[in-house]
C-alpha cells in the first residue's frame, strides 16, 4: 500500500545546524495487516506516521500511496485523503471536550443523520463503552474510555488505513492490551500503522519496523 | 460526502457562552430601538402640527406700517383707528380672494407648550367667533369629544392630546381666569380653539384657513404688495413650522446619535472580547478537524454559520423585547401624556444594520487570526517537546 521511497525530513533547514527526523531510506507497507513502528523516543517514527498520512511533506524522497505519490499532492487532495481513506488515533486523543462520546465520532463522519449516529453508537458499543457512557464528555471519561473514543473516531469512516500514535501511552496494561485487540481485529481487513515504544503491545504484528536516529534499523514480519 | 462542522454543536453544549453573545447583540437592537423610540415622542408628536396643520391654517400677524397707513396726514387718533380697520378689512377681503384661501377671520392668539419625554415646542391656535370656530373645526378635522362647544367669550376648547400633556381638566380656567375649558375635541393633532375675549383683541391678528396649498404666507403678503421685515411679522405658516420641525428633530438627533455610537462602541467592545476567548479556547479543535481532513474554509463557514445563528436568535429575541417595551413605554409614560410615538422607523433599523455589518467585520480579524493559527496535530505535538 506505502512505498517509501529514500524519505528524509530535515527540519530547521534555514540553520547551520540541521536537525535529520528521517535520514534517507527504503520502506514498504501491506495492504492490510497490523504494522508496528517502534523505536525510542527522537528516533524519527511519529515523523514518519506524520509523513505516511499527509500531515507532513518529506524534505526529500518519495512517498508512493497505491502508485500514487503523495509528495505532489495539493492541500485540497490531502484534505481529502485524510478525510475519506484515513483515520488517526493521536497521542493525546484530541476529543473536543464540550462534546459528548457519540458527537466526537460523528466529528470526524463522512455522512450525516442518523445513519452516522447510527454507526458511532455501534462502534462506541462495540469498543466496549455502555449506554452511559456515550452521553459522556471527555472530562468525564477514564483514559480507557477516552481512547476507545478516539478509535471509534478513527474507525467512523471504514478508513484504508488506520494510524495510531502511542495508542496505549496513557493506559494500564489490561486496558491497553483490549486497546491493541481492537486494532488487531480491524487490521485483518486494512491497514493498521501503530506507533510505539512499547514492545509487549506489539506481540501480534504482522510487520515490525524498529527505528534508530531516524533510520529504519530493522525489518521483521511478525510481532516481537 | 462529508457532514458539513455543525454550528449548534458548540451552541448547545455551550449555551452559557451563547447566551452572552445572544444577549449582547439582542441588547444593541433593544437599546437602540428605544431610545430611538421614546425620542420620536419629540418628532413624531409635533409633526403634524408643523408640517401639516400648518399647510390648512395659517397665523399672521403684520405690523402697522405694513397696512401702508399715513398716521400725520390724518387729524385725529379715531381717524387713524378708523383707517387701520378699514386696511384690515380690505386686507382680509383681498386675502380671502387669494387662490386656496378658504376664510380669514380676525384672530387671537393663544399660546399652548407640549411637553416631550425629550423637548418641548410651543405653538399658537385661534380664537375667533362662535362661526369661525365651528369652521375652523370643521376645516381642521376635529370634533366634540366631551363637555360643550364655547359659545361666549373665553371659552375654549383643546384636544385630548393637549389636556393630558398639560394637565388639564374640564372646566378648568386658565391664566389669568379670562379663558375656561367647557370642552375636549377629538383630533388627531393638538387642536384649540375657542371664543375670542373682545377686550383682548389683537386687531392685527388675523387666522387663515386655507385647501393646503399655500406653504410662505409671507410671500403671498408680499406679492399682495404688503412690505414688511420678517423680524417685524409674526407669521406661523407651513415655512415658518417646517422649519421649528427640523429645529426640533435636530434638537433629538444629537443624543439619538450619542445613544446609537455609545451603545454601538460597548456592544463591540464586549463582543470582542468574548469572541475573542471563544476562538482561543477552541483552537484545539479546529487544530483537530484540520487533521482529520477539514478544510479552514469549512471550519470558517461553520464559524460563520454560528454567527448566523447568534444574529438570528438575537434579531428574533430582541424584537419580541422591544415591541413589548414599546407597548409598556407606550402605554404607560407616551400616550398618558398625549404624545405620539413612531414605532415603525426604518431608518434606525437600517442604522442596527449597519451596527450589526460593523461588529461583524471587527470580529473578522480575530476570526482571521483564529484560523491563520491553526495548525495540524503534528505541529501541536511536536511543541510539547
Amino acid at each position: 500500500m506505502f512505498e517509501i521511497k529514500n524519505i528524509t525530513m530535515i527540519y530547521d533547514m534555514e540553520k547551520e545546524e540541521k536537525v535529520y527526523a528521517l535520514g534517507g531510506f527504503d520502506l514498504n507497507l501491506p495492504d492490510k495487516g497490523l504494522v508496528g513502528i517502534i523505536g525510542p523516543s527522537g528516533s524519527g517514527k511519529s515523523t514518519l506516521m506524520y509523513c505516511l498520512s499527509t500531515l507532513k511533506t518529506p524534505t526529500a524522497g518519495e512517498i508512493l500511496y497505491n502508485g500514487k505519490s503523495l509528495t505532489g499532492l495539493k492541500e485540497q487532495e490531502r484534505e481529502k485523503l485524510r478525510r475519506d481513506e484515513f483515520g488517526f488515533v493521536f497521542q493525546r486523543h484530541f476529543l473536543v471536550p464540550y462534546m459528548n462520546s457519540v458527537s466526537n465520532v460523528t466529528v470526524a463522519a463522512n455522512g450525516k443523520g442518523e445513519e452516522v449516529k447510527t454507526r458511532a453508537v455501534e462502534l462506541l458499543k462495540s469498543l466496549g463503552l455502555g449506554e452511559k457512557e456515550l452521553k459522556k464528555r471527555p472530562g468525564k471519561l477514564s483514559g480507557g474510555q477516552r481512547q476507545r473514543v478516539a478509535i471509534a473516531r478513527a474507525m467512523m469512516n471504514a478508513p484504508k488505513v488506520l494510524f495510531a500514535d502511542e495508542p496505549t501511552a496513557a493506559l494500564d496494561h489490561e486496558t491497553a492490551f483490549a486497546v491493541m485487540d481492537i486494532l488487531k481485529e480491524y487490521a485483518k481487513e486494512n491497514l493498521v500503522v501503530v506507533i510505539t515504544h512499547d514492545h509487549s503491545i506489539l506481540k501480534e504484528a504482522d510487520l515490525m519496523v524498529e527505528m534508530w536516529d531516524g533510520m529504519v534499523s530493522s525489518v521483521k514480519e511478525g510481532g516481537v | 460526502m462529508r457532514q458539513k462542522l455543525s454550528a449548534m454543536n458548540y451552541i448547545r453544549n455551550n449555551k452559557r457562552r451563547a447566551a452572552v453573545l445572544v444577549v449582547s447583540l439582542a441588547l444593541y437592537l433593544v437599546i437602540v430601538y428605544l431610545t430611538q423610540f421614546i425620542l420620536s415622542s419629540g418628532t413624531e408628536s409635533f409633526k403634524k402640527i408643523l408640517s401639516e396643520d400648518t399647510k390648512k391654517m395659517q397665523l399672521v400677524h403684520l405690523p402697522d406700517s405694513a397696512l401702508g397707513i399715513d398716521e400725520e396726514a390724518l387729524e385725529s387718533e379715531e381717524a387713524v383707528t378708523a383707517a387701520y380697520a378699514e386696511a384690515v378689512e380690505l386686507l382680509m377681503e383681498r386675502l380671502r380672494e387669494q387662490p386656496g384661501v378658504k376664510t380669514v377671520q380676525k384672530a387671537q392668539n393663544m399660546g399652548v407648550t407640549i411637553y416631550a419625554l425629550i423637548g418641548q415646542y410651543s405653538f399658537s391656535f385661534p380664537l375667533g367667533d362662535e362661526a369661525f370656530l365651528e369652521t375652523y373645526m370643521e376645516h381642521m378635522g376635529a370634533t366634540l369629544k366631551e363637555g360643550e362647544l364655547p359659545d361666549a367669550p373665553g371659552e375654549i376648547i383643546l384636544a385630548d392630546g393637549i389636556m393630558k400633556n398639560a394637565g388639564l381638566t374640564l372646566g378648568q380656567k386658565l391664566s389669568d381666569e379670562s379663558y375656561q375649558i367647557v370642552g375636549i375635541a377629538e383630533s388627531d393633532s393638538y387642536f384649540g380653539g375657542g371664543i375670542m375675549v373682545p377686550e383682548k383683541d389683537y386687531s392685527q391678528a388675523w387666522c387663515v384657513l386655507s385647501d393646503g396649498s399655500i406653504k410662505d404666507m409671507g410671500a403671498l403678503l408680499r406679492n399682495m404688495g404688503y412690505e414688511f421685515s420678517d423680524n417685524e411679522a409674526r407669521i406661523y405658516d407651513y415655512k415658518a413650522g417646517n422649519a421649528d420641525y427640523e429645529d426640533v428633530f435636530a434638537e433629538v438627533e444629537t443624543p439619538a446619535n450619542l445613544v446609537f455610537k455609545g451603545v454601538m462602541i460597548v456592544m463591540a467592545i464586549m463582543l470582542f472580547l468574548v469572541y475573542t476567548t471563544i476562538l482561543r479556547d477552541r483552537h484545539g479543535e479546529w487544530c483537530l478537524y484540520c487533521s482529520i481532513g477539514y478544510s479552514r474554509k469549512a471550519i470558517y463557514l461553520s464559524i460563520l454559520r454560528e454567527m448566523l445563528f447568534y444574529v438570528t436568535v438575537a434579531v428574533v429575541a430582541g424584537t419580541v423585547v422591544t415591541i413589548i417595551g414599546m407597548v409598556v413605554l407606550d402605554a404607560l409614560l407616551i400616550a398618558p401624556m398625549g404624545l405620539a410615538c413612531k414605532y415603525l422607523d426604518f431608518s434606525v433599523m437600517g442604522e442596527i444594520v449597519c451596527g450589526y455589518a460593523v461588529v461583524f467585520a471587527l470580529l473578522q480579524l480575530p476570526i482571521r487570526l483564529a484560523l491563520h493559527k491553526i495548525r495540524t496535530v503534528d505541529a501541536m505535538e511536536e511543541d510539547l517537546y
